[in-house]
């Protein structure tokens, strides 16, 4: 039984921790201010902590707190598939299907989130939300399959495992780049801010204040650090590498995911769900397609071993 | 799946937890009673209302390729035994489903605005 | 001090700034929001986000109103502050810091609830209009099909612009909202996030003439333009170095001229040669969507023309106008007409308005 709450207390703290890694590095980026940001989302939690929450006038009081905390509370369940140290939490024949899942909840949880408040920038931020979600998650669905079909299993671990000869992000670049993107996506982030936007007055999160802005912005963090991760797990090889034991190589290819999403993201501008949503059924999704093809295509030939 | 569950309680704890550091920190205890934010001036209607998703056409086409995507997580695992004709199949069962995309998009059902 | 105390101290190190200015005041909002830069003190996009509320020149009575609704949506801890344009602009961000530590040891008095602000900051009695059945003595009106909900009507339903019949919603944007022009206020129909019947206006001018004068090179009005219009746009990074760009470009080091020139053009041209950002805003707002008369006076201009047009400017290049970009409010308010709200946001970012009356020398001294 303690063996199973350490295991746990090692999940969430694992997933607490790249989340604060991420926003620690998103605050650099952010700000261009130099090491001394990476205190700053301490100083951000502890300030939401201290601040009176809010209410709105005549919201849907239930489903809005309810959405708040699922925030954080999925992105921490999605963390049960990630591997920590060589193995994960949960480990079953659908890791994969698990941690789209959880995501594929969020769409509930963030469009509640612009819903509940009853404020009109909010539920905005919720539609847009979705509009963008119909554009994302097809592609991000062919990226996942894309790697479990390389592997022949939906486990994670067997999808390390396969990894030993050739990294799948060799044979899989497309499906590399769209399961980041959906990751940023996902959480509202850098070009997939839209949901948030300064132009609505930071959408979903216009009306959150105190503890609920917290669990939502932390629960954003901590889904980008396991999809950081989870990308290097799914196509870096995980923990594979010479010299160093498997942990620590896990750990720096994760850190690596994080700071090149970071770089990359916080260089662009927000891309126009309305815009996206065309880009991604006419581009991304023959593009996952094709990728899902070739990568069939190399399982019939043996590539993969 | 007591692994699932004992994480979803202590991510839970994690809320209360977080509930409990406000409680503990914050001086005002009661939420604040606010009007809705609309940029300076008084709202005049409540926003909840039956809010006109443009792209409402972009979900129904969603559905389809979402359900179809249910049939190819097993499909991912089987593929090495099963040989060429499992690729053949669902790869043509997407080409189909995908001139269905082809046209939706001749229709301008992908952009709204 | 206590460790509470000290966590309070710390945690408030970098309050959220929600900037308020009266229209006059543009030369002093870049002095401050430099200042803020500097220190890191993050911009708060709307007022649940915001610890420190600051209120630049001498609004008129319609901006105090809508400061007063703005600062009861606040949450505690909180700190309001004017800031004089000729006071120590450090020393007076120094006091508002220590004054919002302080409140974050006080506990204020609870506010009325939400209901009873309606009641309380709604329109007098003789201004009631249709919007506000549900001020006393107007119940039962007959303009909304859904009644009133604690105080406030439900929205309306209307056609839409496919003959279904859906939700309206009435709204408004500014005067305090990120990016927005200063004073300016929009208020409209929304289906979805459709605006119909829009109407634009001005709110009542600073009469203070210290806020009157931008002395500013054209060149540094046209940054100030970019950094708005990125800041909207959603790409924060590029707004930041637009802004530090326009500080240089506004201090006077004669001896860093050639460098500051550098640094503007750097900047001008990153965003010029962003092609997520042409394909993001390529085509909006043109005029030729079939949405203006026709012989309509502004030509087709879309919003990545006038992005363009602010990146030759600040770069340095001839400030001709816009082309095509509508002047005056009322040709503002029919390129609107029909947009959604994120592409009338960008639209109103890139517009270069002719100011009201109070604001005419401000215009006269940018050129």
């Amino acid at each position: 039984m303690w063996g199973l709450w350490t295991a746990v207390g090692l999940v969430v703290a694992a997933g607490l921790g790249l989340g604060l890694v991420f926003a620690a590095a998103d605050r650099v980026a952010l700000t261009g201010a130099g090491p001394k940001a990476l205190v700053e989302p301490v100083r951000s939690a502890l300030r939401s902590l201290l601040e009176q929450r809010r209410t709105t006038l005549a919201p849907d009081r239930l489903l809005w707190r309810t959405a708040c905390a699922a925030v954080p509370v999925l992105a921490l369940l999605s963390m049960a598939v990630v591997p920590v140290g060589d193995r994960t939490l949960l480990s079953t024949s659908a890791d994969l299907v698990w941690f789209n899942a959880m995501e594929a909840l969020l769409w509930a949880a963030v469009w509640l989130i612009g819903w509940g408040p009853n404020a009109v920038h909010s539920l905005v931020g919720g539609y847009r939300f979705l509009a963008q979600g119909v554009a994302y998650e097809l592609p991000l669905m062919f990226a996942i399959i894309t790697a479990g079909l390389g592997a022949g299993s939906l486990r994670t671990t067997d999808v390390v495992a396969a990894q030993s000869d050739l990294w799948f992000v060799v044979t899989m670049p497309v499906a590399f780049v769209v399961f980041l993107g959906s990751a940023a996506a996902f959480a509202f982030w850098g070009p997939f801010a839209a949901p948030a936007g300064a132009d609505i007055a930071g959408g979903v999160l216009s009306e959150l204040s105190g503890v609920e802005r917290l669990l939502v912005e932390a629960g954003r963090v901590v889904l980008l650090g396991a999809s950081a991760a989870m990308a290097a797990a799914l196509f870096l090889g995980g923990g594979s590498g010479p010299w160093l034991p498997d942990p620590v190589w896990q750990l720096l290819k994760t850190l690596l995911v994080t700071a090149v999403l970071v770089g990359v993201g916080r260089r662009l501008p927000v891309l126009r769900p309305d815009r996206a949503v065309e880009l991604a059924w006419m581009v991304l999704v023959p593009a996952t397609l094709l990728q899902a093809l070739v990568v069939a295509l190399l399982v019939l030939a043996g590539a993969y071993g | 799946m007591i692994a699932v569950l004992a994480l979803f309680t202590m991510a839970s704890a994690l809320v209360v937890a977080g509930y409990g550091a406000s409680l503990a920190l914050s001086r005002a205890r009661r939420p604040l009673e606010v009007l809705p934010f609309e940029s300076g001036s008084l709202p005049q209607q409540h926003a909840v209302s039956r809010y006109h998703a443009r792209w409402y056409a972009v979900t129904v086409l969603f559905l389809a390729f979402d359900m179809e995507m249910i049939f190819m997580y097993p499909w991912a695992v089987v593929v090495a035994d099963l040989g060429a004709s499992a690729v053949i199949e669902m790869f043509g069962f997407l080409a189909v489903l995908f001139v269905g995309v082809v046209y939706v998009w001749r229709e301008g059902a992908l952009r709204w605005t | 001090m206590d460790l509470t105390g000290r966590i309070r101290r710390w945690a408030l190190g970098r309050p959220r700034v929600l900037v308020i200015d009266a229209p006059g005041g543009e030369r002093f909002r870049w002095q401050l929001e430099d200042e803020l830069d500097r220190r890191h003190w993050p911009l708060a996009l709307s007022p649940a986000d915001t610890d420190l509320a600051l209120v630049l020149g001498r609004p008129g009575a319609q901006l105090a109103a809508a400061i007063e609704l703005l600062w009861s949506q606040v949450p505690q801890p909180r700190h309001r502050q004017d800031i004089a344009a000729d006071g120590d602009l450090p020393a007076q961000l120094d006091a508002a810091s220590v004054a919002l530590v302080d409140a974050a040891n006080r506990t204020e008095p609870v506010q009325p609830g939400a209901q009873t602000q309606l009641g309380n900051l709604g329109p007098e009695p003789d201004d009631v209009d249709d919007e506000h059945a549900g001020h006393s003595g107007h119940e039962g009106h007959h303009m909304h099909h859904g009644g009133d909900v604690a105080g406030l009507a439900m929205a309306d339903t209307a056609p839409d612009r496919d003959g279904l019949t859906l939700d309206v919603l009435r709204v408004a944007l500014g005067p305090v909202l990120p990016g927005w022009p200063t004073g300016l206020v929009l208020t409209g129909s929304m289906q979805g996030d459709v605006l119909t019947g829009v109407e634009l206006a001005w709110v009542d001018g600073s009469d203070d003439p210290n806020h009157g004068v931008l002395q500013a090179t054209p060149q540094a009005v046209a940054m100030d333009q970019l950094a708005r219009i990125l800041l909207v746009a959603g790409w924060p990074t590029a707004a930041a170095a637009a802004r530090r760009a326009r500080r240089d470009l506004s201090g006077s080091h004669p001896q860093r001229a050639a460098q500051t020139q550098r640094a503007a053009a750097r900047v001008a041209s990153r965003v010029r040669g962003s092609r997520a950002l042409r394909w993001s805003v390529q085509g909006i707002g043109s005029t030729d969507r079939g949405m203006t008369p026709a012989g309509s006076a502004h030509a087709a201009g879309d919003v990545w023309g006038g992005v363009r047009h602010w990146c030759d400017v600040a770069a340095g290049g001839e400030p001709v106008p816009v082309a095509g970009s509508p002047r005056s409010l009322t040709e503002a308010s029919i390129l609107l007409e029909g947009s959604e709200l994120a592409a009338a946001r960008l639209v109103v970012a890139t517009m270069d308005l002719e100011r009201p009356a109070t604001r005419v020398e401000t215009e006269s001294t940018g050129v």
